[in-house]
């Protein structure tokens, strides 16, 4: 019987984070990749590979709670520009870990004020170790 | 003595400034008042580890003069396993003690998930330190 990975442990910068439950998401950051063909004559084709290295890099989103903590979390992290790391933890037993450096947040995080609000944050960093 | 710094066996990695890397020694400063809820009960599980291994008699662990300030951390530890104390709840509370007072390689706070990847051997040796440098010299001159 296989599990869904879905009780991760996220630190940011060595803290970790009570984040909202189904909220997680990454990408590795593999990097895209694009296939074309060259014609060789005689209706024949040979496909050419390549790797868009532009698009190689990793990825983290989760929502949070809006709590006073996460709000000075939220600040932290942005303010510290590209000097973050996530490290992602797969539940006991899964050997999933994943560890994101030169994390930054692009975007200007939201924070929703209501009764059942969160925080947005998404980390674009290099590719996941 | 202001601070003090344990050097650590098994390294483990740790954030710092965007990247990974691996730690090399922890780096302990000496508790204040702000700390007394976590240093009181730590202090008192080693006057009762003392007192257990003196079997009650006020002269069966009395160190010689200048003795006091020689105890080393191993020492402290062995007192401390020696007694019939909860070892489990002193741990809890130097956790508690090391996330005010511990930076790993003098930088970044030393947290709970720190603290999780520590070798035990490791963790055992920063509070036998922190005892035997901060704590255990007051104490043996006063018994």
């Amino acid at each position: 019987m296989a599990n869904q990975l879905n009780d991760f442990t996220i630190l940011v910068n060595n803290q970790q984070i009570a984040y909202t439950a189904d909220s997680l998401s990454w990408k590795d950051g593999f990097g895209e990749f694009k296939v074309r063909n060259a014609v060789v004559g005689g209706g024949q084709t040979e496909q050419v590979f390549s790797k868009d290295l532009a698009t190689k890099f990793g990825m983290v989103k989760f929502s949070m709670p809006s709590t006073a903590e996460n709000e000075s979390y939220k600040r932290a992290w942005k303010v510290s520009e590209n000097d973050n790391v996530v490290e992602l933890i797969g539940p006991n037993g899964s050997g999933v870990t994943k560890i994101f450096t030169k994390a930054c947040i692009l975007e200007d995080p939201e924070t929703n004020a209501s009764q059942d609000g969160n925080i947005d944050i998404e980390f674009n960093s290099n590719p996941a170790q | 003595m202001s601070e003090i710094t344990v050097e650590l066996k098994t390294p483990f990695e740790y954030a710092i400034k965007g990247e990974n890397q691996k730690a090399a020694f922890i780096t302990l400063s000496a508790p204040t008042f702000k700390q007394i809820d976590k240093i009181a009960p730590i202090k008192q599980a080693f006057v009762s580890a003392i007192s257990d291994l003196g079997g009650g008699s006020d002269d069966a662990v009395k160190p010689e003069p200048g003795e006091a300030e020689d105890i080393t951390g191993p020492q402290v530890m062995a007192i401390l396993y020696q007694s019939k104390g909860n070892m489990s709840q002193v741990f809890l509370y130097a956790q508690a003690l090391f996330k005010d007072v511990a930076l790993v390689d003098g930088e970044v706070k030393l947290t709970t998930p720190l603290m999780e990847k520590m070798d035990i051997a490791d963790f055992e040796r920063m509070l036998g330190e922190y005892l035997a440098n901060f704590t255990a010299p007051s104490l043996m001159d006063g018994l």
